[in-house]
């Protein structure tokens, strides 16, 4: 079974008194997040972490070459549930807010490298923005055993209209869905555009000199532990492309 | 915050709005009822798809029904409001569209599927189900030169909204059918609550302006204490319909709302946002409830702790 994290920020009130950020709080965060905790624990998987609000740190998910603490938090788990702000910057970096500065007040994505020795299979940021469909190869760092990145090409909204997206997506998960569709589904519900998108990498065969092996990428292939299949550990040494998958309407 | 501005998006209001609006009861089926509907539903979707979904294993819990299909195939049943929902077991990259096929073309596939599925027929004589929007789900690639393929459409949504007696029921799509390349069904999902035929009150409308005001209230005091420059968008104006809440959510009754969906820019930041305030003086639903907080187990990280 799996070993699961969970980071979630409701209230921004000291980044905006700090004059960090102007990003107003957010209300449905723990409706999502407890659905996926609740979920997953209910189906047997192991919760490792659960932080809330200034206990969300940036060197959670900073890598430890880096001056981070991730091989203590998201690289100890398989798959990392985080919502927050968000945005990219302009060479394809994701970009997080938190409400604490530890040491930082927002992540960059450049100083991410996931799964390297250790064990982060997925992320999963409910955030905005995070992937720019433009350049998504600007997340190829991130990816140093990191089977799939699921996150937002574009707004992901916080309303009463999506407070179930995470038991959804844990349910998905945990009834034999791929992890890709298990994300696409689960936070979407085809009225609002949450433009979700799942980032993952793949060796040789899968480019297949351009002429792509889908069947053969994590998209199709990886399940959350203990419900099908998941592919093993590709480390960047055999990285030959990155594959994004997204919904637009 | 620029509210004139935002006032404008809002009140750029096109529907036609009826005189007056029937405050509905909502239709309350037992679970062996909303089971009966399912094993029709997988009767015509199993035909729809040419597979065997007369077999599969049910499980009923408090607040579901999971069924398990051949073939990786499974659905389930939301108690609470019947919704459904029923996926194929294609895999996600599996039964791709060998090329591009334009929105129109899409469309017709999706409308003709969900004629095939015989939803049309399950309605009301006060209801009806149109086309909304099409979704396409797409994958790309590139490599480590930066070279990158044309990008591959996967799956196309056709999603479908309910009316009743005219007027829309906002929230999620009422109906959505997932196609794969072959034009094979390979998820259909829905959320439609029908009114039992009681009508508990015939109401008048608020006028448009003031469900912009109610928004643009709440959006003031939601970004209260933010201090500098936030652009707030509406791309899609406000909406006006009845509301149904998320699939597990009961609910009692039909009643309008307006609606508008708000895209907020800050410096660094993004947000969206998805808010209904009532089109009636009276209040009749739970609209924008607080949100849950964390769960209280938790321990602080900064007393060195962790929560199991």
């Amino acid at each position: 079974m799996a070993r699961f994290g969970v980071e979630g920020i409701r209230y921004f009130n000291h980044a905006r008194a700090a004059g960090v950020s102007t990003a107003s709080d957010l209300t449905y965060t723990f409706n999502r997040a407890n659905g996926f905790d609740s979920k997953l624990r209910g189906a047997g998987h192991q919760r490792a972490f659960y932080w809330a609000n200034t206990d969300c740190w940036e060197t959670d998910i900073r890598d430890t070459d880096r001056g981070g603490s991730d091989r203590s938090w998201v690289d100890d788990v398989d798959l990392f549930w985080i919502e927050t702000h968000g945005n990219h910057e302009g060479d394809g970096q994701a970009r997080m807010l938190y409400d604490t500065p530890q040491t930082g007040w927002r992540t960059y994505s450049d100083q991410w490298q996931l799964g390297e020795n250790w064990n982060a299979e997925w992320v999963m940021a409910y955030s905005c923005k995070t992937v720019d469909r433009n350049n998504v190869v600007g997340l190829w760092n991130i990816f140093a055993g990191l089977h799939i990145y699921c996150g937002a090409w574009d707004n992901m909204y916080d309303a009463w209209t999506t407070d179930e997206c995470g038991e959804d997506v844990a349910h998905n998960l945990v009834h034999g869905d791929t992890v890709s569709h298990a994300w696409h589904d689960g936070v979407s519900d085809w009225a609002v555009d949450n433009h979700p998108i799942t980032v993952c990498v793949g060796n040789a065969a899968t480019w297949n000199n351009g002429n792509i092996r889908w069947d053969l990428s994590y998209l199709n292939r990886d399940h959350l532990w203990g419900h099908g299949n998941v592919e093993p550990d590709l480390p960047p040494s055999q990285q030959a492309c990155i594959l994004w998958r997204w919904s637009e309407g | 915050m620029d509210s004139n501005k935002l006032m404008d998006a809002l009140g750029s209001f096109q529907q036609e709005l009826p005189s007056e609006i029937n405050i509905l009861e909502l239709r309350r089926s037992s679970v062996d009822d909303q089971q009966r509907r399912l094993r029709k539903l997988l009767k015509v979707s199993g035909d729809a798809c040419e597979r065997d979904f007369d077999r599969g294993q049910w499980q009923t819990f408090d607040d579901h029904t999971l069924v398990r299909l051949p073939q990786g195939a499974h659905a389930v049943l939301f108690h609470a409001s019947g919704a459904v929902k029923l996926t194929s077991g294609l895999g996600e990259m599996e039964s791709l569209f060998k090329e591009p096929e334009p929105k129109k073309q899409l469309v017709d596939r999706a409308e003709a599927l969900l004629k095939t599925l015989g939803l049309h027929e399950q309605l009301g004589r006060r209801e009806m189900l149109t086309f909304e929007r099409l979704w396409q789900i797409k994958a790309c690639a590139a490599d480590r030169s930066g070279k990158t393929i044309e990008p591959v459409l996967c799956r196309a949504v056709g999603a479908f909204r309910h009316h009743v007696e005219g007027i829309p029921v906002l929230g999620p799509a009422s109906v959505a059918v997932q196609l794969a390349g072959s034009g094979e069904l390979d998820m259909i999902s829905i959320l439609m609550r029908s009114p039992e035929g009681e009508t508990l009150e015939r109401v008048k409308a608020l006028h448009p302006e003031r469900g912009a005001r109610g928004i643009v209230q709440q959006l003031a005091e939601q970004f209260a204490d933010s201090r500098g420059e936030i652009q707030f968008d509406c791309r899609d104006g406000m909406r006006f319909g009845y509301l149904s809440l998320p699939k597990r959510k009961t609910q009692r009754l039909l009643a309008p709302v307006y609606m508008a969906t708000i895209d907020v820019t800050h410096d660094k930041e993004r947000q969206g946002l998805v808010l209904a305030v009532r089109a009636t003086e009276k209040s009749y639903l739970p609209l924008n409830p607080p949100g849950h907080e964390s769960p209280p187990s938790i321990s602080s990280k900064t007393a060195g702790q962790r929560c199991c």
